[in-house]
C-alpha cells in the first residue's frame, strides 16, 4: 500500500458567516499527481493555505506523512514546496538571485544549491532569462519561476495553487508538461478549475464545491463520467422531427429536446452518437446549419455527480 | 537564531531599491543644512526684508543643534517611517510574503528581521548625518559639544526606533500599503501631539522630540531624561510585542 502524503480530515474554515471549507476530507497518496478541482470560490485556495500553514483551520485535522500539523509549526517546511495562486517575487532580484535566496532560506549548502538552481532553471525553461530582473517577467515566466522555487528544497510534496489558470494555452501546456514531468519523483497536489488540464496529468482527482467533497476518484473513472456530452444541431429545413424519430430509441440518447429546426441532445457515448448521427445525415441528404459538440465542463460532471449521488 | 538569509534580503532590499539612497541623501542634506541655516538665517532674513527693525541675536552652535533635532525628528523621520510602513504591507500586497513564510522563515524571523533591518538602516543614516552635522557645526561655530549631548543622541536614536516600530505595526495591521502609510502618519501626529502637555512629555515614548531642546538649554533634569529613556524603550518593546502577537496569528 502506498503511504499517504497528505491527509485531511473534516477540515473546516469559516470566515465570519461564510463556510469556505466544509468538513472536507481527502487523502493524497504518496507519489500521486493529485488534482484538486472545483469552480471559482469552491474553497481550493483556502484549503491549500491551511495545508501550508498560512491560514488557521476552524476545525478538523491535517496530517503530513501521518504527523499532525499545528498552525504556526515549522515541522514540515523541509518536506513541502508551495506555489500560491499569484506568486510574488522581489522585482529587484533576477530569477537566479531569487532561487539563490529561496535556497539560502533552507540553509542548503552553496555547492548543492548551485547545481540545483542550474537544473531547475533548465527544467522550467528559464535558463536564458536567469539574469533578468523578475520585475520584467511575464505572467508565464513568473509562474515557471514559481514552480522552480517550490522545488528548490527538493521537497517530497509540491503544492501548487492553480498553476496554469492565468496562462495562455501555450503557456498552459508548457507548465502542465513540467508538472507531468514530476510524476514519480514527488507527490504533486495541485488545484485547478480547468478539467482538461487535470485530466491529462493527474492520476487522482477530487472535485469540491462550496467547500464540500463532491467526488474523489481516479481520473479513469472521472473520464467515463465526462463521456456524457451535450450536442446542438440546427437544420436548414424542417427535419428536426424526423431526426427525433430516428434517434430517440438509440441507447446513447439521454435527453432530446426539439425546438423548431433546432435539436438539443444529451448523449452518454459521444463517439457512437457521432458515428450514427453522421450516418443518418448522409443517408437522408440532410443539410445542416449548425452542428456543435459542447466541451465537457466541470459543471456537467458536477451535475452528473450530484444527481448520481442522490 | 533568526534566519540570516532573510535578514540579508531585508538589508539588500534597502540597498537595491532606492530606499537607502533616498534616506541617506535626505538625512545628509538636512544634517548639513541645519548648521548652515542656523549660521546664515539672520543674513537671509535681512536680504528678504530690507527694513528689518528687530535686532536678531547672534546665532550660536545651540541654534545649529536646534535645527538639527527639529529636522531629524520631523521630515526625515516621517520619510523613514513611510518607507517602513510599506515593508510588510507591500509583501502581502505582492504575495511575496507567502513564498517566504512557507519556507524556513518563521513569523518571528520575518518580523524580527524587518525590525532589525530598520534599526540597522536608521542607525547608519543617523550616524552619517550626525557626523556631518557635527563637522559643519564645528566649522561654522568652532564648538559643538554641550552637557547632555550623549543622552540627547541616545534619546534621538531610541525615538527614531520607536517610530520605526510604530510604522512596522501599521504595516502589519493595514490592508494596503497606502493605508499603512496613512496610519503611520496619524501615529506620528498623535504621539507628537502628546508633547504639547509639558507634564506628560517625559512619559511619552516620543517625548524626546521636545526634551532634546530642553536638554540643549539646560532646562531638563537628569531624572526626566532617564524617565523618557525608559518610556521610549518600553514603548519600543510594547509596540514590537503587540506587532508580533498580531502577526503571529494573522491569516496571510
Ligand atoms: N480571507 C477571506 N475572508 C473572507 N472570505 C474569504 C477569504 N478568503 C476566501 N474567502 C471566501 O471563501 C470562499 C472560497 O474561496 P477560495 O478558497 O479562494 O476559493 P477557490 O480558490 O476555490 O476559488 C469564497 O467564497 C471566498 O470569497
Ligand atoms: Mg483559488
Amino acid at each position: 500500500m502506498a503511504k499517504t502524503a497528505v491527509k485531511i480530515s473534516n477540515l473546516t474554515k469559516v470566515f465570519d458567516d461564510l463556510v469556505a471549507v466544509d468538513k472536507l476530507s481527502l487523502s493524497v497518496p504518496e507519489g500521486a499527481i493529485y488534482g484538486f478541482l472545483g469552480p471559482n470560490g469552491a474553497g481550493k485556495t483556502t484549503t491549500l493555505k491551511m495545508v501550508v500553514g498560512m491560514t488557521e483551520p476552524t476545525s478538523g485535522e491535517i496530517e503530513v506523512y501521518g504527523n499532525k500539523l499545528t498552525f504556526g509549526s515549522h515541522k514540515f517546511r523541509e518536506d513541502i514546496g508551495f506555489l500560491p495562486d499569484v506568486p510574488g517575487f522581489y522585482d529587484w532580484m533576477t530569477a537566479k538571485e531569487y532561487l539563490k535566496f529561496a535556497g539560502s532560506l533552507y540553509n542548503i549548502p552553496n555547492t548543492v544549491l548551485k547545481d540545483r538552481i542550474r537544473d531547475l532553471l533548465q527544467t522550467v525553461g528559464l535558463t536564458k532569462s536567469q539574469n533578468k530582473k523578475v520585475g520584467g517577467f511575464s505572467r508565464g515566466m513568473k509562474q515557471r519561476l514559481g514552480i522552480a522555487q517550490a522545488l528548490i528544497n527538493n521537497p517530497k510534496i509540491v503544492i501548487l495553487d492553480e498553476p496554469v489558470s492565468a496562462l495562455d494555452p501555450i503557456g498552459r501546456k508548457e507548465v502542465m508538461d513540467i508538472i507531468a514531468s514530476l510524476a514519480g519523483k514527488v507527490t504533486v497536489f495541485f488545484s485547478s478549475h480547468i478539467l482538461a488540464d487535470v485530466e491529462r496529468v493527474c492520476d487522482h482527482v477530487i472535485i469540491i464545491k462550496d467547500g464540500r467533497n463532491m467526488l474523489e476518484d481516479s481520473v479513469e473513472n472521472i473520464r467515463n463520467l465526462s463521456k456524457s456530452r451535450e450536442m446542438e444541431m440546427e437544420f436548414e429545413n424542417d427535419e428536426a422531427k424526423s431526426f427525433q424519430d430516428s434517434i430517440k430509441n438509440s441507447g446513447w440518447v439521454e435527453k432530446l429536446d426539439i425546438e423548431g429546426k433546432k435539436a438539443k441532445i444529451k448523449v452518454n457515448d459521444l463517439d457512437n452518437a457521432r458515428v450514427e448521427i453522421n450516418k443518418w445525415i448522409c443517408q437522408n441528404n440532410i443539410m445542416l446549419k449548425k452542428y456543435i459538440v459542447a466541451e465537457p465542463t466541470l459543471e456537467d460532471i458536477f451535475i452528473k455527480v450530484v444527481n448520481g449521488n442522490d | 537564531m533568526i534566519n540570516k538569509a532573510f535578514l540579508r534580503k531585508e538589508l539588500m532590499e534597502y540597498l537595491k531599491t532606492s530606499k537607502f539612497i533616498i534616506l541617506i541623501i535626505l538625512f545628509a542634506f538636512f544634517a548639513i543644512l541645519s548648521p548652515v541655516l542656523a549660521k546664515y538665517i539672520n543674513e537671509l532674513l535681512k536680504l528678504l526684508s530690507t527694513d528689518l527693525a528687530i535686532v536678531l541675536p547672534e546665532p550660536t552652535y545651540v541654534d545649529a543643534w536646534l535645527q538639527f533635532y527639529k529636522n531629524m525628528t520631523s521630515l526625515c523621520l516621517i520619510v523613514f517611517m513611510i518607507i517602513v510602513t510599506g515593508t510588510v504591507a507591500q509583501e502581502k500586497n505582492k504575495g511575496s510574503i507567502m513564498l517566504v513564510l512557507t519556507k524556513k522563515v518563521s513569523r518571528f524571523d520575518f518580523i524580527f528581521s524587518k525590525f532589525l533591518a530598520g534599526i540597522i538602516i536608521y542607525t547608519i543614516v543617523l550616524i552619517v548625518s550626525l557626523l556631518l552635522s557635527i563637522a559643519y557645526t564645528y566649522l561654522l561655530f568652532d564648538q559643538f559639544a554641550y552637557d547632555g549631548l550623549i543622552i540627547s543622541l541616545v534619546l534621538l536614536w531610541l525615538m527614531g526606533i520607536f517610530y520605526m516600530t510604530l510604522a512596522l505595526f501599521t504595516s502589519v495591521i493595514a490592508k494596503t500599503p497606502t493605508i499603512a502609510a496613512l496610519l503611520g502618519f496619524v501615529g506620528y501626529a498623535l504621539f507628537n501631539l502628546l508633547n504639547i502637555a509639558n507634564s506628560i512629555q517625559k512619559f511619552n515614548p516620543a517625548g524626546a522630540s521636545s526634551l532634546l531642546n530642553q536638554i540643549l538649554v539646560g532646562a531638563s533634569t537628569n531624572t526626566d531624561n532617564i524617565i523618557c529613556l525608559i518610556a521610549t524603550s518600553l514603548g519600543i518593546v510594547v509596540v514590537y510585542t503587540i506587532t508580533y502577537m498580531i502577526f503571529r496569528k494573522q491569516e496571510i
